[in-house]
């Protein structure tokens, strides 16, 4: 679909969202409807030239929503999900309906129930790394820390090896355990090693001996993330 | 302001503006009375053309309700089909078509008075001060009409140059189909339209006249062929792009907007060159009521139409959709831009017609089934 089309889409569900093309930005208000309520949010949608490559940011430019709700510092953005998440959902139906429907409305539908009843439906991920590992312990519905980490190395190393013994324990090769959700989260196409590093540093500076994670893979990762932090970093 | 009341606010001013264009509500009702006279005098028991059944129909703006004051001028143009129903092709040639039209309204005083000299492809009355009207003679298109649909009201017209030519065949045209085609674009918001006006003037939906309704298409229509006559107005007319093409462009690509100014935006951002070029043809703007009769001929021609089409599109994106125009103040603020590129002043008391208004926001439900869980990076 041409960014027109995508475009004449998002405007027929939400009217009040106007493309300025010369500027790659999407502007307007989107009027939300809970079940007690009714709210509505002036937000910006930025779209990089790179897009769909890239994915749009999303900007609330009343400031109804305060910085300490969850925002990326320092640009302002609104953190809709965990970044992986966010790339899941996107990258199912890579359009302007999807990335409003599945991701920014119900952003601002949490923030509406927040604002009034001090909690999201969903609750919220916890801030940094501690909710991306979370997330991902959800994701592989392990409880433990180094097992998800054992996991998501798989997915940053890029080394798949389905006869293998599953790291979560079981003592099943992963083709017969996490095998499947393994190789779904690998065709979203998401580069893992940045969270991956992250969660690996969170852990060190909680005290947990990560040294068996450190492979030559992830040291020059992490070199290429200190010389161009925004490169892939991009959350 | 928030976004919502702003949008509001630039579709009024557009409103306000598309409606000053507009034909007044006792003009446009005089021409009526005027064409509906004209019509009984050519069918009249004495008339010799009595027998061919002729009516008289308007066509064009005026039929579409898109009509646009002239610039510098009070006289409005409003175009008429004159059709004879029971005279076939075979019966007659352009030029005997063409000239019983023509005797018979010499056969009337007022009208010998009135009428201008022969036209290309009409016969034109002159009121002074009100309007003119243009009669174009015409017979039913049998051949087409035979696809009924659309093509139901098919005509053949007459031609001054084929009159004298060897190819003596009878171009085609279709004003009531093309008609029928353009509301069919419009069709759902006209009847929530129709109903509001109903309501708040509390009357029945089928005392409500057709005409009093504008949509947002029609609208979008005037301001588009006011902002061309006035562009076109301060340099060479030559390139100027024709109303159909407007017309039917700004139909195609309107989408059930409920308000002027969305309509205007979204059309305009939707003209591009994947819209209107075709493989093997290149621009190709087809008449929605005959596919082979393509609006954009003579764009391929000659480059310059097309480059000067896109330069007025240009002209007005600046002029109605760029982010300077979101951001004006107020209203009286936007209704200066719009004075400034439409050439025209309203007058500030200016009252117009019954407003209806058919812009609620749009709440979204917010799916309840879409978990999903903020984070943060810090």
């Amino acid at each position: 679909m041409t960014l027109d089309e995508q475009y004449l889409d998002l405007r027929n569900k939400y009217p009040y969202l106007y493309f300025f093309q010369e500027k790659d930005v999407i502007k307007g208000t989107i009027f939300i409807e809970g079940k007690e309520f009714q709210d509505s949010y002036e937000v910006e949608i930025i779209l990089s030239p790179k897009y769909p490559q890239q994915l749009p940011r999303a900007r609330e430019t009343e400031l109804k929503i305060p910085d300490n709700y969850h925002h990326n510092m320092p640009e302002g953005t609104l953190c809709l999900e965990t970044p992986f998440t966010i790339h899941k959902i996107f990258r199912q139906n890579e359009t302007l309906l999807n990335y409003v429907d599945n991701l920014l409305v119900p952003f601002l539908h949490g923030y509406s129930c927040y604002s009034r009843y001090g909690k999201a439906p969903s609750g919220e991920h916890a801030h940094g790394a501690e909710g991306v590992l979370e997330d991902y312990k959800v994701y592989f519905k392990v409880p433990d820390d180094l097992k998800a980490l054992r996991l998501l190395s798989i997915l940053a190393e890029d080394n798949y090896r389905g006869h293998h013994l599953c790291p979560c324990g079981s003592n099943n090769i992963i083709r017969k355990c996490h095998g499947s959700i393994l190789l779904e989260m690998k065709t979203v196409g998401y580069y893992f090693m940045q969270d991956y590093i992250r969660i690996i540093d969170y852990l060190k500076k909680k005290g947990v001996n990560v040294s068996s994670f450190v492979s030559n893979k992830f040291k020059s990762a992490v070199k290429e993330l200190q010389s161009s932090p925004n490169n892939k970093w991009g959350y | 302001m928030e976004m919502f009341e702003r949008t509001m606010m630039m579709a009024n001013s557009f409103d306000q503006y598309a409606e000053e264009l507009d034909i007044p509500e006792s003009r446009y009702l005089e021409a009526i009375k005027r064409y509906e006279s004209i019509g009984s005098w050519l069918s009249k028991n004495d008339s010799a053309i009595a027998k061919y059944a002729p009516k008289i129909y308007p066509q064009g703006s005026f039929c579409l309700g898109t009509v646009v004051k002239p610039i510098n001028n009070d006289e409005y143009d409003i175009d008429l089909v004159c059709c004879f129903e029971n005279l076939q092709k075979e019966e007659t040639t352009q030029g005997k078509l063409k000239k019983m039209v023509g005797d018979r309204l010499l056969e009337n005083d007022v009208y010998k008075r009135i009428l201008d000299k022969e036209g290309n492809r009409c016969w034109t009355l002159n009121y002074a001060n009100e309007f003119h009207l243009d009669i174009l003679p015409a017979i039913a298109d049998n051949e087409l009409r035979a696809r009924l649909g659309l093509y139901a009201d098919a005509i053949l017209i007459t031609d001054k140059e084929k009159i004298v030519a060897q190819d003596q065949e009878w171009p085609k045209s279709n004003p009531k189909g093309y008609a029928k085609w353009f509301s069919s674009r419009q069709e759902r918001i006209f009847i929530v339209m129709k109903n509001a006006l109903a309501e708040t003037t509390k009357v029945k939906v089928d005392e409500v006249p057709d005409y009093k309704i504008k949509t947002p298409l029609q609208r979008v229509v005037q301001i588009l062929k006011r902002h061309r006559d006035y562009y076109y107005s301060k340099k060479n007319n030559d390139y100027k792009p024709i109303s159909i093409i407007i017309t039917t462009i700004a139909a195609m690509l309107y989408n059930g907007q409920n308000n002027t100014y969305n309509a205007i935006h979204d059309i305009l951002l939707g003209i591009n060159d994947n819209l209107l070029k075709k493989t093997g043809v290149g621009y190709y703007i087809p008449n929605p009521t005959n596919p082979e009769e393509n609006f954009a001929d003579k764009w391929n021609d000659d480059p310059k139409l097309s480059q000067a089409f896109y330069e007025w599109v240009n002209e007005a994106r600046n002029a109605f959709c760029s982010e300077s125009i979101l951001e004006k103040a107020d209203s009286k603020e936007f209704g200066k831009a719009l004075e400034v590129s439409l050439g025209m002043k309203i007058p500030e008391n200016s009252l117009g017609r019954e407003k209806v208004s058919v812009t609620m926001p749009p709440y979204v439900r917010s799916n309840p089934s879409s978990e999903r869980r903020p984070w943060g990076n810090g």
